[in-house]
């Protein structure tokens, strides 16, 4: 797992097996604020306490066999999270996982964006689920998880789940899945450019978006680095 | 089981119109629970052929073989061996009203049955325990072919025809409950459209449980030939008790090349029946399968109409309104299996949960490899009103194919505190202004309804939302 491990800070200051933590369990302590970058994922869970910030970069070329399981607990107020997924998937790849968005307290957000394009016979099977418990009131969550299909074998499975238990909260998905809309395509070569050149521009668009919505220049570069290594022509404006 | 013989219609208090219940003296009533015997007898009563005998005692062995389903909602409360799985309240099936038993004609006066009929339907259906009691159907379509009975008839009356289509949508091995629903159908409606017909005004049918820890089953098949086209409403009450009643039904549709079928619901069985139903249709070339669902009622429901588009051109149309008040847990969703190319798609799905009260939409949209320029669009959107309510979304998207458009959305809210204001700044109570904006959140699927169906369910929300705020 190439993330950024934080342990700062336990529970109580009890030892990990006594809060029940795993090896791979991630606090983000109060107050703080962090960028993680992964490019595979693994089962983890991650603690988000009070007023940390936490952007969860996952950048995905080269698939998994394990279901995943990321789960983000919100126990502490005016926490937040951005999890910013970019799958490009290619031959057999393989991305099963999960996101699971738990707020336990008043007032936190998560934000999850994430965008596949997938060729070949690459899979993605994602469930990304948003639970939000009866206290966590205010609570601000939204998921998006849009696909580009590009090949006749390539498949998607796509479960975006909500468990609303308070009243008082904004909560929300949506998915898409397609091809290139044929209109820009056509747009883009009655301009004379080709094909190739074409689906580059749009690839660059469906991810661009996602890119401009990050704040950290570093986690940018990071991102932009795998996705034009992985897909040719890639044109981000 | 004893039948209690008292005269008169009795109605607990509360708000629930519908749960009064009469006294009727049935003519015969199987034992609790379900064995082979029971399954025997209910075939024997009913003089079937050998085969459906058959079918029913294979049906019983996939049901005692498969588990209780164990994800979606709590079925602890359901005991199946105190539910008595079929009472027969009459001889026969009825064309006229008048000969109808006193006591069964006063609870269908009362819930306007004989009205609707007479006002605003090509035909009209009723059944009341296992049994449909009454049956009529407009001459002028009768002459024109159109089938339209109560499923026990037409396996009388058209047995070969009834065999060919009858459990080839939905066979009993599909869930726990359609197995059980195979092994004690009883009642249930028989539409047959003809090629070309198009059956202007709705064709009706109303259940109604009447008596304590009854299982209804009805099974229910519609026949939409070649471009034809028919609209079939249902409606269910029942009495309000304090154990549990069970309602398992099965519906099959055909929509054969060009036809369209709107297949309506408003369930507002009372708060201890448990409403665990099967429906599914087969949407042929360029046919159109529309589901509008309405769930008001029952302690749980869980129901997912689905249909399977299976040649190029069909489409399939969903609208689904859940209200899950106290005790309640509404279960519901849609359900598009596209099959063929060029088949499209659309679920729309509003629920309210208020006091207590829990919806839950589940569904899916699944493209096999090769059904290509697939278009599906779903929208859910929930409210919840209060803080000891909950609403879940669990959809499952699983596209094995490039060429397709696919959306989803899903959003949970309150009242919006803005649309309050306004509307409170114009002179309108609070609890007005909660309804009203109520009403409007689920105004695209009550404008689908029929007009007389479209006032009651305004009616029902009103009801139901007094109290919901302040």
């Amino acid at each position: 797992m190439e993330m950024v491990q934080v342990k700062e800070k336990y529970f109580n200051n009890e030892s990990p097996q006594e809060a029940g933590l795993l090896q791979s369990d991630v606090i983000i302590a109060r107050g703080m604020e962090k960028i993680m970058i992964a490019k595979k994922l693994v089962s983890s869970r991650i603690i988000l306490e009070e007023g940390a910030r936490l952007t969860y970069v996952f950048v995905g070329s080269e698939g998994w066999a394990e279901n995943a399981k990321v789960t983000f607990e919100f126990t502490g107020r005016e926490s937040e999270l951005f999890f910013f997924g970019f799958i490009i998937g290619k031959g057999d790849h393989k991305f099963p996982f999960e996101t699971v968005s738990d707020h336990l307290v008043p007032g936190t957000k998560a934000r999850f964006f994430v965008n596949a394009c997938l060729r070949e016979r690459s899979v993605v099977d994602y469930k990304g689920t948003i639970i939000i418990r009866k206290p966590a009131q205010f609570t601000d969550a939204y998921l998006t998880h849009h696909t580009l299909l590009l090949s006749d074998y390539a498949r998607t499975r796509t479960i975006p789940s909500l468990e609303i238990s308070a009243n008082d909260v904004k909560a929300g998905h949506a998915a898409s899945i397609g091809k290139f809309d044929e209109e820009m395509l056509f747009y883009l070569k009655s301009r004379g450019i080709d094909d190739k050149t074409a689906e580059g521009i749009l690839t660059g668009a469906f991810f661009g978006n996602l890119i401009a919505m990050m704040q950290n220049e570093n986690a940018r570069k990071n991102v932009y680095d795998v996705l034009s290594r992985s897909i040719p022509n890639l044109f981000i404006s | 089981m004893a039948v209690r013989v008292k005269n008169g219609i009795t109605q607990k208090p509360g708000d629930y119109k519908y749960g009064f219940h009469v006294d009727s003296k049935s003519v015969f009533t199987a034992d609790k629970g379900l064995t082979r015997d029971v399954v025997e007898e209910i075939s024997r009563q009913k003089n079937e052929p050998k085969w459906m005998l058959d079918f029913r005692l294979k049906s019983l062995e996939i049901f005692l073989a498969k588990p209780m389903p164990n994800w979606g909602s709590d079925l602890s409360g359901l005991n199946l061996d105190d539910i008595c799985c079929y009472i027969k309240p009459s001889d026969n099936t009825k064309r006229s009203w008048d000969e109808v038993p006193q006591e069964i004609k006063d609870t269908f006066d009362r819930l306007g049955v004989p009205e609707a009929e007479r006002k605003f339907l090509a035909g009209s259906g009723a059944q009341f325990e296992s049994e449909i009691i009454y049956h009529n159907l407009q001459e002028s379509l009768r002459k024109k072919g159109v089938i339209f009975e109560s499923t026990d008839d037409a396996l009388r009356n058209h047995p070969d025809f009834f065999r060919d289509y009858f459990g080839t949508v939905v066979p009993p091995g599909d869930n726990k409950f359609s197995a059980l629903n195979s092994a004690v159908w009883s009642g249930g409606s028989f539409i047959y459209i003809p090629k070309g017909v198009h059956v202007e005004l709705p064709l009706q049918a109303y259940f109604r449980i009447n008596s304590q820890n009854m299982g209804q089953f009805e099974r229910s098949l519609i026949i939409a030939d070649e471009c034809s086209s028919v609209h079939y409403v249902e409606g269910c009450t029942a009495p309000t008790y304090s154990s549990a009643s069970l309602h398992a039904a099965v519906v099959e549709v055909i929509v054969k090349k060009g036809a369209r079928v709107q297949y309506t619901t408003i369930q507002n069985w009372s708060n201890n029946v448990y409403n665990l139903v099967t429906k599914r249709a087969r949407a042929f070339a360029d046919a159109t399968m529309f589901w509008l669902d309405c769930n008001l009622g029952s302690r749980l429901t869980m129901k997912y109409p689905s249909v399977f588009l299976m040649e190029p051109g069909a489409k399939a149309d969903f609208l689904s309104v859940a209200f899950a008040g106290a005790g309640q847990h509404q279960d519901a969703g849609a359900k598009a299996v596209h099959l063929a190319p060029d088949t499209s798609s659309t679920i729309t799905s509003r629920s309210i949960s208020k006091g207590g009260g829990r919806t839950s939409y589940r569904g899916l949209v699944r493209v096999y490899p090769g059904a290509k320029g697939v278009k599906s669009r779903v929208t859910c959107d929930a409210l919840i009103l209060d803080a000891h309510s909950r609403s879940d979304t669990y959809p499952v998207m699983d596209i094995n194919e490039d060429e397709v458009a696919i959306a989803h959305e899903a959003t949970v809210s309150k009242i919006g505190e803005e649309q309050l204001f306004y509307l409170m700044s114009r002179g309108l109570s609070e609890r007005e202004a909660a309804t009203m904006i109520v009403n409007g959140f689920i105004d695209p699927i009550v404008k689908n309804l029929p007009m007389e169906y479209a006032i009651e369910m305004n009616r029902l929300i009103e009801m139901e939302m007094a109290g919901a705020v302040g």
